[in-house]
Formats: C-alpha cells, structure tokens, sequence
C-alpha cells in the first residue's frame, strides 16, 4: 500500500478525543519512512531506481528491516514506547504502536514479497504487486474508502458530522492519491511517455 | 539518488498535508 496507509490514521483518531493526527498519520506510515530512509542510505536497495522506469511487478526492493514481520512488530514496539514517554497517554501509544503493526500485516496482503524476519525465512505475504498489482491496488482502495465510512459514521454518532464538502473532498484524495497508481501496474512512465509520442 | 525514492517522499508529503487538513478537528491541538 502506499496512500492507504493514512486512512487507517481515521479509525483511532475517531476513537480518541483531542489526540494529534499529524502523530497518527505518522505512525500509520513508520515502515514507510523508515524504508524511505533505509533506501536513500542504501541499505534497502531499491531497482529500477528512475521513477520514469518503475512498474509495479518490475520493482526489485529489499525491506528486510522495515516492513518483514517480526521488524515491523518491533517497530511497533518502539513506537509504542517512544509515545508513551513522549506524551505519557497509554491509549495514544498502544493506538500508535498498532498502526505501526497494522500497516505492515496490510502489506502482507498489498504489496511484495516480505518474509517472517531475515531474507531466508518463510515468505509470509501474497506479493499481489508482483503477481496481481491491479487488485492490489483495487484492496487498497477499499481498505481506505472503508476506514473514512467508519471515521464518518463515528463522527456522525458523536453529534461532530463532518461537512459534506470536506467529506467528498477526503474520499477524492484518498481516491485519487490511490488510482493514480493503476498505469504503473502494467507500464512504466517512460513507456506511457513513449506511447504518446515524447522520447526521454 | 532514485528518483523513484524521492518521488515517493513527494507522494507521501503531499498527501499526508492534505489528508491532515481535511480530516483534522480543530479541538485535537494536543
């Protein structure tokens, strides 16, 4: 998943009164950064390299730290207890450190191969990018537009309904930050680039 | 450095500011 990891931000949030949702929308998304970083640093190398030559099931990528099981429920472990020292409020860490969690077991399900902890343990994911990323995407869009139903149903039961307009605007970012990955699960840019008439 | 890496960083930028402004409360300044 990519963009769907924030909508998973909405449940705690709307369980949670006065919490930050800068910190959820963070938390939803640690493997992530934490890949980001360990790829800029080389460490979980990632290839092709260009954005012009990506393509979902082309993609070549080392997560062995950020997003294979036992690492992931580590992470969440750590997130846990770095919020709890931080803002001493045990709901928001143990909310935290689920996300955290929960944002790997969802890329067991949408996204590549991840094993259980080292590269030669048991393969413990669906790697639907490499065998079926359009209904990896597909999930992933229902996945967020389910978390921002019950984020809306519960503020609705809270007597706090979120305004119509900012409601549909919500449901259209996750939508679009989502499907706007739908070419890459069969072309890469260059070739898109390449079909409408420009050579880069 | 990837291009790929630092369009995912945009990607996850953009969006976090975004999703953050629409579905914020104004009483979770915590």
């Amino acid at each position: 998943m990519i963009v769907g990891h924030y909508a998973a931000a909405l449940v705690p949030y709307s369980k949670l009164e006065k919490r930050p949702l800068w910190l959820l929308l963070v938390c939803a998304n640690v493997p992530e950064f934490l890949w980001l970083l360990l790829a800029l640093l080389g460490i979980e190398p990632v290839s092709p390299p260009s954005l012009l030559d990506a393509t979902f099931p082309n993609l070549q990528v080392a997560m062995i730290y950020s997003h294979n099981l036992l690492p992931g429920v580590l992470q969440g472990v750590i997130v846990f207890g770095l919020v709890q020292l931080i803002y001493r409020d045990r709901a928001l860490a143990i909310w935290c450190g689920v996300l955290t969690v929960v944002h790997v077991l969802c890329d067991l399900v949408v996204g590549f191969t991840h094993e259980l902890l080292g590269p030669d343990s048991p393969v413990v994911s669906l790697n639907t990018y490499g065998h079926a990323p359009h209904l990896a995407i597909l999930i992933e869009l229902a996945f967020a537009l389910a978390c921002i139903f019950y984020f809306q149903r519960s503020e609705q039961r809270k007597g706090r309904p979120i305004p119509r307009k900012r409601l549909l605007a919500l449901y259209a970012v996750f939508s679009i930050g989502i499907l706007m990955w739908m070419p890459a699960a069969s072309m890469s840019l260059r070739q898109m680039l390449q079909m409408m008439g420009w050579t880069i | 450095m990837s291009s790929l890496i630092l369009g995912l960083i945009a990607t996850y930028a953009v969006f976090f500011v975004l999703i953050n402004a629409l579905a914020k409360r104004e009483d979770d300044s915590k």
